[in-house]
């Protein structure tokens, strides 16, 4: 009877398990909802911002815009990390570092480490800087960072910025990737001649490359963020999956125990009968 | 008369758009009108309100600055704040 007891608490506690894993897979996947459709809003003005840029880097190629000119020679680079607000999101974090430790590895220049998200504040120790992102990154938050790292490289704290993160491919699928903030670069193309600019070309680009920096931080933010919801919704099905055979597996095992206590009881009422 | 398609956007998304007659952003040397048929154009635009006027009204969009683009009947408007503002 013992048996039982055991395995019917057991039983209890994996269910309240499921209970819990359930609940956060579905806050997990309203948080992907938000976070998803504030990347497709903000794509549509990353787009027409490319777009500009694409005119305007042929014809301001040889600006000299700290913000757009690469230094030389470039000795320190500023590694800015986004993991996680917290763990149970399957190897997202993990991975993450990984791919951290073989871009330092494989860099010659003296680097250093920000973090952002929670996750990293206690489990990386060599962090320079420890900033909180929330789960739904606001432009406001964006703005603020984009300021901080501005500052950074223009007072030479560093000679580059480089923003690591998870690039989000699907729910199933996310990849750690690398992407330079700063500087700049411009892209190439043919010059157009057909263009008016107000009041200058340099006074339009300066404008925009404050809208581009700032642009490319939020989404590399809400990139990052739509990647751990949808990793960790993904490791709380599995997880929820898990109890379920578990839960499977120990009824199966009590119904086994159970039926072997009742034919002991019979085995003992007809044996107790035939001694009379 | 012929239209041209407003975008007011921010990054958080679209503010106002519109198919609208005349356009007039706030830059920093004055305002600038724009008509159909505008010559393609880069330009910065200041803190102010942007007005735009059509056939059947008129509106007035706060914004704070960013740039514009200009050309194939097309304005887009990139701003880092915006606002409808009642008429």
């Amino acid at each position: 009877m013992a048996n039982l007891r055991a395995i019917r608490l057991r039983i209890k506690s994996v269910e309240s398990t499921r209970q819990i894993t359930r609940s956060m897979k579905m806050v997990a996947a309203a948080k992907l909802r938000k976070t998803q459709r504030a990347f497709g809003e903000l794509r549509s003005f990353a787009d027409k911002s490319r777009k500009m840029l694409l005119t305007l880097g042929p014809a301001e190629k040889g600006t000299k815009d700290p913000l757009l000119t690469r230094r030389e020679p470039s000795q320190k680079v500023c590694y800015v990390l986004l993991v996680g607000n917290r763990g149970l999101c399957g190897t997202y974090n993990h991975n993450l570092l990984r791919y951290l430790e073989e871009l330092r590895a494989g860099e010659e220049r003296e680097s250093f480490l920000w973090v952002l998200g929670r996750w990293g504040r206690d489990q990386i120790r060599d962090a320079e800087r420890r900033i909180e992102i929330s789960d739904a990154p606001t432009a406001a938050e964006a703005r603020a960072l984009t300021e901080e790292l501005k500052k950074l490289y223009l007072s030479g704290g560093a000679d580059e910025i480089v923003l690591v993160y998870q690039g989000f491919k699907s729910v199933l699928q996310q990849n750690p990737c690398a992407r330079t903030l700063l500087p700049l670069k411009l892209p190439e193309g043919e010059e157009r001649r057909d263009v008016i600019y107000e009041p200058d070309a340099g006074a339009v680009l300066a404008r925009l490359t404050e809208l581009c920096l700032e642009t490319t931080v939020r989404a590399v933010l809400l990139e990052g963020r739509t990647g751990e919801h949808a990793a960790r919704m993904t490791a709380m099905t599995a997880a929820s999956d898990n109890t379920e055979e578990l839960i499977a597996e120990l009824t199966l095992e009590l119904n086994h125990a159970r039926q072997a206590a009742i034919t002991t009881e019979i085995s003992e009422i007809v044996g107790g009968a035939a001694a009379l | 008369m012929d239209r041209i398609a407003l975008h007011v956007l921010t990054g958080e998304g679209p503010v106002f758009e519109k198919q609208v007659e005349y356009v007039n952003l706030p830059t920093g040397f004055g305002s600038l009108g724009v008509l159909a048929g505008h010559a393609e154009m880069l330009c910065a635009v200041e803190e102010g309100v942007l007005r735009c006027r059509w056939s059947e009204g008129t509106a007035r969009v706060r914004v704070g600055a960013g740039v514009a683009s200009v050309g194939h009947n097309e304005v887009n408007v990139l701003v880092a704040s915006g606002e409808v503002l009642e008429e």
